[in-house]
C-alpha cells in the first residue's frame, strides 16, 4: 500500500492552513508531529474525507481517491480525537453497529469483534455501556472499531490525549501491534509517543511540511546543536532567556539547562545527544518562524 | 457581579442566531401588523374616507362642545335622510359621518351620564350589601363608585391605532418563541460543554454564577419583550398614521368602557407593556427552570412548548386564569372590565391579583433555580458509575483534555 | 436493513422513543374522547335518520323532494291533529279513550319526527345544489373532515423522535467517524432519512387509524361515494371529490405536511447539529402561519403549516358581511386542484433541496464529485418543481374551525326544580321573580317576604353592559341566573356576544360568583391549540330554563334538554322532546312530558328514559304535582318512587 499526498492545500478564505503538502507513506507508523494549529487535524480530515481540500491530489497505490469513491473507505480505519461514541450502547452493540456501517458480514464481524476486544483487553467489559467506560477503555474501544475492517491505513488523531501513563503505554503497544503490514498515521503533539513507535516523522508547522524523515535522521540532523550546562546561580539563567531551553532542573548543584541552539551558548556548555523533543523545539519554536 | 452578568449575557444571548431571529421576527411582526391594518382599519377598508375624515376632523374633532354636536347633527341628519332615499354619495358621506363621528361622539357624550349611573348604582349596591352584612360586596361596590363617579370623555380623538394596538397578540408568540430559544440553552450549555463541573471549582462559579445567569436571562427577556412591544407601538402608529388620542382616557375606546383603569391611553399602552413583560418573564423563568433540570436542549424546548401550549389552551378554554400567566400576556382582558377577586374579604382587582401571583411565581421559580443544590450534572453515566464502584474520582474535563 | 434495525434501536430503545409514541397515542385517544357529534340531533336519532336515508338517501330527486314535502305535510297535519285532540281532551270535550283513538294514527305518523327534522334540515341544505349535495348521515364524515386544527401531539412527538437523529450523532462525534466507513456518510444518511420517513408514515397511519376506528365505531362512515359538498362546511367547494376521496386526500396532505416537517427537522439538525435553532425554526414554520397569519398566507406559503391543516385546501369560497357596507365579501377563495398541485410541487421542491443539502452534508468529500452529479439531478428536479410551483401560486385560504370554552363549580344542595318555576324561586325569606316592565325590559327582582320590600337580584353596577336571560334556578340559599356579555373588541361598529355566564347568588348576603363561563365568539389567543368549538349563542338566547348539579349545567330549550360540562364546556343533548312545556328535576332524574303528554323519567346515572305513567297530563311539578286546567277534573294520586323519597303525582282527566 502506498499513499501519496500531492500538493494538498486548504484555505479558509485567504488563510492557508495547509500549504502544498506533499508526502508519500508506505508501511509503518508515521508520526504527524507539529504544534497546535500546525494543520495536523486538517490534513487528517482531508485524508478521511471530512474536509474538502482546496487543491491537490491524494493517490492510493497510484489511484486517485476521488475516483475510488466508497472503495477508498474500505482501506481506512479512523479513530477521532476524544471520541464519545453512543453512551447508551453496550460495547458489543457498538461493535456490531460499526460492522454494519463498515459493511462487514455478520459472522466475520462477530469473530473479528471478539478478537479485537480480546486484543484491546475489553472482553470482560463487552456488556458495559460506553458511558460507563473510563477514558482509556473508550480509547481502546476506539482503536478496536477502527481496526474492525482490517484497514490498510489506520488514522489516529491524538489517540493518547488525556490518558494516564499506564494507559498511554498500553495504547502505544497496541498501535505497534496493529502497525504490522499497514500504514498508521498518528497525529499528535506528544513527542515521546512518536519517538517510541513511529518509523518516520512528518514535521508540520503552519500548514507546511518541514521534514519527513526517520526519527534517528531527524535527531542526527541537529547533532551538535543541543547543549547542556549547569549554572550555580539561578540568576544566571537570565542570559539564556532568548534561547530555546528544552529542559531546566533546579537542584543543590544549581540549575541544569538543556538547550537547542546553533552555536555553543557558553564555555561551561557541553554538547548533548539530541532527541525528538529537541528536534521539535528546533524546528517548531516561535522564533524559528 | 455586573461583569459576570455581562459575560453571561454575551455568552448566551449576544449571539448571531439570537440577533438574527430577533430581526427576522421583527420583520414578521411588521408584516402581521400591516395585515391587521389592512383587515381592520376603517380607512383601509374605505380609503376614500381618510381625506374626508381629515377635512372634517378639525371641525368636529377635539374638545366636545354643544355647538360641535349641533353642527354635526345639522349636517348629518339631512344627509342621512337623503342617503336613505337615494343611495349614492350622500349615503356614503352619511355612513362615514355615522361611523367616524356620530357614533363615537354619541358614545363619548353619553359616557359621563352612564358613568354617573354606574357610580350611583354601585353606591346603592354598597348600601344594600352593607345592610345584608356582605362586607366584601359592599367594599367592591364602593370601589366601583369611586372609580366611575368622575369619568368623562372630554374630547373626540382618532383612537383607532390604540384600539388595535391594545388588541394585538401576535408579537406575544414571537417573544415567547424567542424567550424559549434564548433560555433553553442557559444551563444546558454548561452541561453539554461540561463547564458545570469547572464552574463548581471557582469562587464565583456556584450560586453567584447561577444568579448571574438568572439576572442575564431576566434582562434578556425584558429587553426583547420591550423591544417588541415598542416596535408594535411604532409600527401601529406609522401604519395608522397617527399617535393621536394618547391623552384620552382609556375608556374612550368602547371595549374599555367599563375598564378598571382610568389612565390615559398612552399610559395604558405602557402599562400593558409592563404586564405583558411580567407574563413573559414568568414563562421565561419556567423555561430557565426546565433548562436547569434537563441535560440537553431538546427536552426543555419541547417541555416549554408543552407548558406554554397547555397554559394557552387552559386560557382559551376559560379555565380559571388568575394563576395563569397567559392572562398577563392578554392583559387587556384583565382590565377591560371591572373585575375583583375576594382576598379574605378585601376586593382586589383581578389584574392586581394576577400581577401578584405572577410575581410570586417569578420569585418561586427564581428561588428554585438559585437554590437548586446539585453539585454536578445528574446522570453523567461515567461519573455515576465511578462513584458507585468507589474507584478513583472522575477526571475533570480539564484533565481529560490535557 | 441492519442499519434500519440499529436506527430503530437507537430511536425507540436508547432515546426512549417508545415512551413518546405511547404518550402520543394516549393523547390522541384523549383528544378523540373529547369529540362531540357535529349534528347531535342526527346522532341522537340515528335509527330514524337511517330509516329516512334508506328511503331518500343520496342524490335529491324530484321523488325524494316530493316524499319529504309530503312527509313534512303529514307531520304538520299529524302534529296539528295531536294538538287538537289534546286540547279537546284537556277542555273536557273528549274522553281519554277517544283521545287515544284519535291520536293513534297521528302519533304513528310522528314516530320518526326527530329524525325527520334532522333529515329535513339537511334537505333544506341539499336542495340549494341537488347535483352535489346528497342526503346522508354526516356525523362520521364531519368528524373526519371538518376538523382543521393542528395535531399538536403529532408535532411534539415528531420533534422528540426526529430531532436527535442527527443531533445525537454530532454530540457523540459519530458523524465524522461514520464518514470514514463504507456504509456511513451518505449511505447512513440515506437510511436515516428513509427511517424517519417510515416513522412519520407509521405515526400518521397509527393516528389516522385510531381516528378512523373511533369514528367508525362511534358514528359509522356510510355513503363514502357521495360528493364532498354534502357536508355543509364544504358546501361551496367546486371540487369533484367523493367523501372517501376527500378523506384520503386530507390524509395524504397531512402526511405530506408531516413529511415536510420531518425534512425541515432533518435539514436543520444535519446542518447545525443543534436543537434550539432547528426547533425554533420548525416551531415558527408550523405555528406562526396557523396562529398568526391569515389563511390565505398559510395556504400559499410552501412548508408544513398548510398541509398540517389540510381541510382548507378542499373548502370552497367563504364569504362574510362587510361590517361597514353590509355587502357580502369573499374572505377566502377556493384553492383549485391545480393550485393544490402547484403548492405540493413547491413544497416538494423545497424538501428535495433540503434532502440534497442533508446528503451533501453527510458525504465524504472524496465522494462529492460523484455526489455532484446526483445533486445536479436533484437540483434539476427541485427546480422543475419550483418553477412549476411558482408559476401558478395565487389564491387564498381556508375556513377556520371554531373553538370553545367553560369553567366552574357546583350546586350546594339539591331540591326540586320545575320548568314552570323557571321564572321564579322562593325561599322562606325571599321570592325571586323574572318579570318584564312596561318597556319590555327584563328584571330579576327579589321580594322580601317579611317586609314586602322589592329590590333587583342582579346588583351589578354594569348591568347595562350585558343581557340577562329570563330564567332562574334556585337551590337552597342559592339562586342562579344567566347573563350574556357583548363583545366590543373588534371595532366600535361591530358587536356580538362574548361570554355566557351562569351566575350564583347567595341569598344570605347576596354575594355573587360565576359558576360557568362559556365563550360565545371564536376569537382566542392561539387558534391552533383550541380543540373545542365556541358555543352556539342562538341556542342560549332561546332558553326556557336551566338547572345544575355538581358536574353539569342543564339547559332546557323548546325542543331539547342539553347539559354542559363545567370541565369541558361542551354541550350534549340529553333529551329531545317537541313539547317541553313541563320539566322537573329532583337531583337524580329529570322528569318531562313526552309528545303523548306522558310523564317520563330520565335517569341521569343510567342515561335512560322510562315512561312513569299512562296517564295524560298537561303539566306537573315536584314534589306534589297537579296538572290540567279543566273545570271538571278528576284528581287521582299515585306514589312514584324516586330515589330516596316519595312524591305524589296528581293528575286529572276529564270525566
Amino acid at each position: 500500500m502506498r499513499v501519496e499526498f500531492q500538493n494538498i492545500s486548504k484555505y479558509y478564505g485567504r488563510k492557508c492552513v495547509l500549504n502544498q503538502f506533499t508526502a508519500t507513506l508506505e508501511h509503518g507508523v508515521y508520526g504527524l508531529l507539529g504544534p497546535n494549529g500546525a494543520g495536523k487535524t486538517t490534513l487528517i480530515n482531508i485524508f478521511i474525507g471530512i474536509l474538502q481540500k482546496s487543491s491537490g491530489r491524494l493517490l492510493i497505490d497510484g489511484q486517485d481517491v476521488e475516483k475510488l469513491g466508497t472503495e477508498f473507505l474500505r482501506h481506512i480505519g479512523y479513530l477521532p480525537q476524544c471520541p464519545q461514541f453512543y453512551k447508551n450502547f453496550t460495547v458489543e452493540d457498538f461493535m456490531a453497529y460499526i460492522c454494519v456501517l463498515k459493511d462487514i458480514p455478520e459472522i466475520a464481524g462477530r469473530q473479528w469483534t471478539e478478537e479485537l476486544l480480546e486484543m484491546v483487553n475489553l472482553t470482560e467489559h463487552r456488556r458495559k455501556k460506553i458511558g460507563a467506560l473510563s477514558g482509556g477503555m473508550r480509547q481502546r474501544l476506539g482503536i478496536a472499531q477502527a481496526m474492525l475492517n482490517r484497514p490498510d491505513i489506520l488514522i489516529l488523531d491524538e489517540p493518547t490525549a488525556g490518558l494516564d501513563p499506564q494507559e498511554r503505554i498500553r495504547f502505544r503497544n497496541l498501535i505497534s501491534q496493529f502497525s504490522a503490514d499497514r500504514i498508521v498515521l498518528l497525529a499528535t503533539h506528544i513527542v515521546p509517543d512518536v519517538e517510541f513507535i513511529a518509523n518516520e516523522v512528518l514535521l508540520l508547522k503552519n500548514g507546511i511540511l518541514l521534514k519527513q524523515a526517520r526519527s534517528g535522521e531527524l535527531t542526527q540532523a541537529i547533532a551538535g546543536k543541543v547543549w547542556e550546562l549547569t549554572l550555580p546561580d539561578p540568576q544566571m539563567t537570565k542570559r539564556f532567556d532568548a534561547m530555546q531551553i528544552s529542559n531546566m532542573i533546579h537542584d543543590a548543584d544549581g540549575v541544569h539547562l538543556r538547550m537547542v541552539c546553533e552555536n555553543c551558548p557558553g564555555e561551561e556548555a557541553s554538547p548533548a545527544l539530541p532527541n525528538l523533543e529537541d528536534v521539535f523545539l528546533y524546528y517548531c519554536s516561535e522564533d524559528k518562524e | 457581579m455586573i461583569r459576570q452578568i455581562y459575560f453571561e449575557f454575551r455568552k448566551h444571548f449576544l449571539k448571531f442566531p439570537v440577533c438574527a431571529a430577533v430581526i427576522l421576527f421583527l420583520l414578521l411582526d411588521a408584516f402581521q401588523i400591516s395585515s391587521v391594518y389592512q383587515e381592520k382599519s376603517i380607512f383601509s377598508m374605505m380609503p376614500k374616507w381618510r381625506a374626508r375624515y381629515e377635512n372634517l376632523y378639525p371641525v368636529y374633532g377635539g374638545k366636545i362642545t354643544e355647538k360641535k354636536i349641533r353642527d354635526l347633527m345639522a349636517y348629518y341628519r339631512p344627509l342621512k335622510a337623503e342617503g336613505n332615499l337615494h343611495p349614492g354619495s350622500e349615503y356614503e358621506e352619511a355612513l362615514m359621518l355615522q361611523k367616524c363621528f356620530v357614533a363615537p361622539l354619541q358614545y363619548a357624550y353619553e359616557y359621563q351620564q352612564n358613568a354617573v349611573q354606574i357610580a350611583k348604582r354601585a353606591l346603592e349596591n354598597a348600601d344594600f350589601y352593607q345592610q345584608m352584612g356582605n362586607i366584601y360586596a359592599s367594599r367592591k361596590n364602593q370601589q366601583i363608585a369611586g372609580m366611575f363617579s368622575d369619568r368623562r370623555i372630554p374630547e373626540l380623538r382618532y383612537t383607532e391605532m390604540y384600539q388595535h394596538y391594545l388588541q394585538y397578540d401576535f408579537s406575544v408568540f414571537l417573544v415567547l418563541l424567542l424567550a424559549i430559544y434564548g433560555l433553553v440553552n442557559v444551563f444546558v450549555l454548561e452541561k453539554e460543554t461540561e463547564m458545570e463541573l469547572l464552574l463548581q471549582t471557582t469562587i464565583q462559579g456556584k450560586r453567584k454564577s447561577t444568579a448571574a445567569k438568572l439576572l442575564a436571562s431576566v434582562i434578556f427577556v425584558t429587553a426583547i419583550s420591550l423591544l417588541f412591544w415598542l416596535a408594535d407601538f411604532l409600527f401601529f402608529g406609522c401604519l395608522f398614521r397617527s399617535f393621536d388620542g394618547g391623552n384620552c382616557p382609556v375608556y374612550a375606546i368602547e371595549y374599555f368602557e367599563a375598564s378598571s383603569l382610568s389612565m390615559s391611553l398612552f399610559f395604558c399602552a405602557l402599562f400593558a407593556m409592563g404586564l405583558k413583560t411580567v407574563g413573559t418573564l414568568v414563562f421565561g423563568m419556567a423555561v430557565l427552570l426546565l433548562s436547569r433540570l434537563c441535560r440537553n436542549t431538546l427536552f426543555p424546548f419541547v417541555g416549554s412548548i408543552f407548558l406554554i401550549g397547555s397554559c394557552l389552551l387552559a386560557y382559551n378554554a376559560d379555565l380559571p386564569s388568575a394563576f395563569n400567566p397567559v392572562s398577563l400576556l392578554v392583559c387587556r382582558e384583565l382590565f377591560h372590565w371591572v373585575d375583583f377577586i375576594d382576598l379574605a374579604g378585601t376586593p382586589v382587582l383581578t389584574w392586581q391579583f394576577c400581577l401578584g401571583t405572577a410575581l410570586l411565581m417569578l420569585t418561586i421559580f427564581s428561588a428554585v433555580i438559585l437554590y437548586d443544590r446539585r453539585p454536578e450534572p445528574k446522570g453523567h453515566a461515567f461519573h455515576v458509575h465511578m462513584k458507585r464502584r468507589g474507584t478513583k474520582s472522575p477526571k475533570t474535563p480539564k484533565n481529560r483534555q490535557e | 436493513m441492519d442499519i434500519l434495525r440499529f436506527e430503530a434501536r437507537k430511536m425507540f430503545r436508547y432515546r426512549r422513543g417508545i415512551i413518546y409514541v405511547f404518550l402520543f397515542l394516549v393523547s390522541e385517544l384523549f383528544i378523540l374522547s373529547a369529540d362531540a357529534p357535529a349534528n347531535p340531533q342526527m346522532y341522537a336519532h340515528k335509527d330514524d335518520c337511517i330509516w329516512y336515508l334508506e328511503q331518500i338517501g343520496g342524490q335529491l330527486t324530484e321523488e325524494h323532494q316530493k316524499f319529504l314535502e309530503e312527509e313534512a305535510d303529514a307531520m304538520a297535519k299529524a302534529d296539528s291533529a295531536v294538538q287538537t285532540a289534546y286540547k279537546q281532551y284537556f277542555d273536557g270535550l273528549i274522553s281519554q279513550d277517544t283521545l287515544e283513538e284519535n291520536v293513534e294514527a297521528p302519533f304513528a305518523a310522528l314516530e320518526r319526527r326527530s329524525g325527520f327534522n334532522a333529515i329535513y334540515e339537511q334537505y333544506l341544505y341539499a336542495r340549494q345544489d341537488p347535483a352535489h349535495r346528497y342526503l346522508l348521515n354526516t356525523n362520521g364524515w364531519e368528524a373526519l373532515l371538518s376538523c382543521n386544527g393542528l395535531d399538536i401531539p403529532l408535532i411534539l412527538v415528531l420533534f422528540l423522535l426526529l430531532a436527535p437523529i442527527y443531533c445525537d450523532e454530532g454530540k457523540s462525534q459519530m458523524d465524522t467517524l461514520s464518514l470514514t466507513m463504507k456504509k456511513g456518510g451518505t449511505c447512513l444518511s440515506k437510511y436515516k432519512i428513509l427511517y424517519s420517513v417510515l416513522v412519520v408514515l407509521a405515526l400518521n397511519v397509527s393516528g389516522t387509524m385510531t381516528e378512523l376506528l373511533f369514528v367508525l365505531g362511534k358514528y359509522g362512515l356510510p355513503n363514502g361515494n357521495f360528493p364532498l359538498q354534502s357536508l355543509s362546511c364544504y358546501g361551496t367547494s367546486t371540487k369533484e371529490l367523493s367523501l372517501w376521496e376527500a378523506y384520503f386526500l386530507t390524509i395524504a396532505l397531512k402526511t405530506e405536511g408531516s413529511l415536510c416537517l420531518d425534512v425541515f427537522i432533518l435539514f436543520g439538525t444535519a446542518l447545525t447539529k443543534k436543537y434550539a435553532p432547528v426547533l425554533l425554526g420548525c416551531m415558527a414554520a408550523v405555528f406562526l402561519p396557523v396562529c398568526g397569519f391569515s389563511p390565505a398566507i398559510r395556504y400559499t406559503l410552501p412548508g408544513p403549516a398548510g398541509f398540517l391543516t389540510p381541510s382548507g385546501f378542499l373548502c370552497g369560497d367563504q364569504t362574510a358581511v362587510d361590517s361597514l357596507t353590509g355587502e357580502s365579501v369573499t374572505v377566502f377563495g377556493e384553492i383549485s386542484l391545480r393550485g393544490l398541485l402547484l403548492r405540493l410541487a413547491l413544497t416538494a421542491a423545497l424538501c428535495l433541496f433540503m434532502i440534497a443539502a442533508v446528503q451533501w452534508k453527510n458525504t465524504s468529500k472524496w465522494k462529492q464529485h460523484s455526489f455532484r452529479t446526483v445533486s445536479k439531478l436533484t437540483a434539476l428536479c427541485a427546480a422543475v418543481f419550483l418553477t412549476v410551483g411558482l408559476s401558478g401560486c395565487a389564491g387564498p385560504a381556508s375556513q377556520e374551525m371554531p373553538n370553545t370554552i367553560h369553567g366552574s363549580r357546583k350546586a350546594e344542595k339539591q331540591t326540586f326544580y320545575c320548568l314552570s318555576d323557571a321564572g321564579h324561586y322562593e325561599t322562606d325569606d325571599y321570592r325571586i321573580e323574572a318579570k318584564e316592565d312596561e318597556n319590555l325590559e327584563l328584571h330579576l327582582t327579589v321580594k322580601d317576604k317579611h317586609t314586602g320590600e322589592q329590590f333587583p337580584l342582579v346588583r351589578d353596577a354594569f348591568q347595562d353592559s350585558y343581557e340577562v336571560m329570563p330564567c332562574i334556578y334556585g337551590n337552597g340559599d342559592y339562586v342562579y341566573y344567566i347573563k350574556m356579555t357583548v363583545d366590543k373588541s373588534e371595532t366600535i361598529l361591530y358587536s356580538m356576544y362574548e361570554h355566557l355566564l351562569v351566575q350564583e347568588v347567595n341569598l344570605k348576603d347576596f354575594s355573587e360568583r360565576t359558576v360557568l363561563k362559556l365563550r360565545m365568539n371564536e376569537k382566542n389567543l392561539l387558534g391552533a391549540l383550541s380543540w373545542a368549538r365556541s358555543a352556539d349563542w342562538s341556542y342560549y338566547l332561546a332558553l326556557l330554563g336551566f338547572f345544575l348539579d355538581e358536574d353539569y349545567v342543564y339547559f332546557i330549550s323548546s325542543g331539547d334538554i342539553s347539559r354542559v360540562s363545567y370541565l369541558t364546556g361542551k354541550r350534549e343533548v340529553l333529551i329531545e322532546a317537541p313539547l317541553l312545556s313541563s320539566v322537573a328535576y329532583d337531583g337524580q332524574n329529570i322528569y318531562y312530558l313526552n309528545e303523548r303528554f306522558r310523564l317520563v323519567k330520565f335517569s341521569l346515572s343510567e342515561q335512560k328514559s322510562q315512561v312513569m305513567s299512562d296517564k295524560i297530563m298537561r303539566q306537573f311539578t315536584l314534589p306534589l304535582t297537579v296538572s290540567t286546567q279543566t273545570e271538571n277534573k278528576n284528581i287521582e294520586s299515585i306514589n312514584v318512587s324516586v330515589a330516596n323519597f316519595f312524591f305524589s303525582l296528581c293528575y286529572c282527566s276529564p270525566v
